[in-house]
């Protein structure tokens, strides 16, 4: 077994307890920093297999954006969870462990359909991915800003209207403005 | 192996050696500062050879206090936040370039990776001041994350156009590309912006809101003590000294200058930089949540974006 592999299995194993710990908490905060352990071990995974651009981005967009937001959520929703008493019943448990499990294989079959689809990948860009250059910077770039701008505007475009439509829902009905 | 082994060892060994003297340099710094600034008797005073003794008495003190938790607070969280504070100001040295060769890794998304392990910072904040189960410690919590976002995007978006007119995002490649010009002549609007941007996300006044001291006790900190609260501390004087350097490494030209060797022109630039920030916490007032939120969103954001929509021009048509 090599050096990659024993850290893979780690961090992977890293990931399962957390996201277990995550469905399982009793306390939201702690399912909440649960999640986080999660998002930062993912971005491990992709540092182990070389793309260290993905991962620095796991790390800049899931725990400065992501991770601090939904602590801020699970922060405003009150305190009655610090002292004790589960807000999670224990019934309500086996629904989400059935739910997520329901998830968990609809997430495989479609990575599976997905793989099927783009394997025999004949991309435009596919000649020059030698084993470095695949993960260089600017090789990304070209990819993002020349081979599939258009998909990248229409996602970016996306994110927008979530923003416009996130603001226009929270703001007040009474707001004179 | 062995040999690489050995070299990571002692890199780490540079980085721990090198936060720790910030810790109690810059603690000693900023009160003989004050000390001049404001005609306070005490740093001139005691811990004879200028006041150095008395930081050593203090951190020897912080490491022989007792450990209090309280009662009701979340344990987990409480002691976990300490260190989730003080490993990404240790990870954030790597990519500092201290010299032509001197870095611990030159990454090529050296910049990115900077700004998105010190997105942790925010994270700690809020667990310690959750977890503390004080209503000081809460508010001073949710502040931070008001602050810390607002202010995280002028600092990134004013990094960018420094990124675009440098053609890398290496932080050696950057420091190379200024061998004629500062990015401080080049990008005078940026280098304001990622300034006042890099104060708020210090907590260092003029936006110190995270703790207050006349509203919020010591706000996210308030129920630390001893050897918890000093990883709080070096934490807080390790992200001075780095972000000192990352305004270096951006605008003010990293370790290029004349005569003297780079390692020292990098010092002595970044312990200026850290100074006037020192001297900004004795001359400002603090500033109003509400007038916080508005230089952020109204006016930095703005002339960041202005900026970086000027220098993207420059890049593509001159």
């Amino acid at each position: 077994m090599s050096l990659e592999q024993l850290l893979f299995l780690v961090v992977a194993a890293v990931i399962v307890l957390a996201a277990l710990g995550a469905v399982f908490a009793r306390r939201i905060m702690h399912a909440a920093l649960c999640a986080v352990v999660v998002f930062t071990a993912v971005g491990g995974i992709y540092a182990i297999i070389g793309s260290y651009f993905i991962a620095v981005a796991q790390v800049l967009i899931y725990i400065g954006a992501v991770a601090t937001v939904l602590v801020f959520a699970v922060m405003l929703s009150g305190q009655k969870d610090i002292a004790g008493g589960s807000p999670i019943r224990r019934q309500a448990r086996w629904k989400t462990v059935l739910t997520w499990a329901a998830f968990v294989v609809g997430l495989v079959m479609v990575f599976q359909f997905t793989l099927n689809l783009t394997v025999p990948a004949s991309g435009p860009a596919n000649a020059p991915m030698a084993a470095e250059s695949a993960t260089s910077l600017r090789f990304l770039g070209q990819l993002l800003f020349y081979d599939y701008l258009l998909p990248f505007e229409v996602i970016s475009l996306l994110l927008l209207l979530v923003l416009i439509g996130a603001v226009v829902i929270a703001r007040k009905e009474s707001d004179p403005q | 192996m062995v040999e690489q082994l050995v070299w990571a060892a002692i890199k780490f060994a540079a980085v721990l050696g090198f936060m720790s003297f910030n810790a109690i340099f810059l603690v000693w710094l900023e009160r003989k500062v004050a000390g001049f600034i404001q005609y306070r008797y005490g740093p001139m005073v005691t811990g004879k050879p200028h006041g150095w003794l008395q930081t050593i008495a203090d951190a020897v003190k912080l490491l022989a206090k007792e450990d209090i938790i309280p009662a009701l607070a979340d344990r987990k969280i409480f002691i976990l936040a300490p260190l989730v504070m003080i490993v990404p100001t240790f990870l954030l040295h790597i990519v500092i370039p201290f010299g032509p060769n001197l870095i611990v890794k030159d990454m090529e998304m050296g910049v990115l990776y900077f700004f998105a392990v010190s997105g942790f910072t925010t994270l700690a904040v809020v667990m310690a001041g959750w977890a503390s189960n004080n209503k000081y410690s809460l508010l001073g919590a949710i502040r931070a994350i008001a602050q810390l976002i607002g202010y995280e995007l002028p600092l990134i978006i004013s990094v960018a156009a420094v990124v675009l007119l440098a053609g890398s995002m290496s932080t050696q490649e950057i420091v190379q590309s200024q061998a004629s010009w500062p990015y401080v002549i080049l990008q005078p609007i940026g280098f304001l912006v990622f300034f006042i941007a890099a104060l708020a996300e210090l907590n260092r006044v003029p936006f110190d809101l995270l703790e207050a001291e006349s509203e919020l006790v010591a706000g996210y900190n308030t129920e630390y003590s001893g050897m918890r609260w000093a990883f709080f501390f070096l934490a807080e004087y390790g992200n001075l000294a780095v972000m000192s350097a990352m305004i270096v490494t951006l605008f003010l030209g990293g370790w290029q200058g004349p005569i003297l060797p780079p390692l020292v022109w990098f010092l002595l630039k970044i312990y200026l930089v850290a100074f006037v920030i020192i001297w900004f916490r004795w001359t400002f007032p603090r500033v109003r949540p509400d007038q916080l939120s508005k230089l952020g969103w109204k006016y930095l954001l703005p002339a960041s974006l202005v900026n970086l929509a000027l220098t993207s021009l420059y890049v593509v048509f001159i």
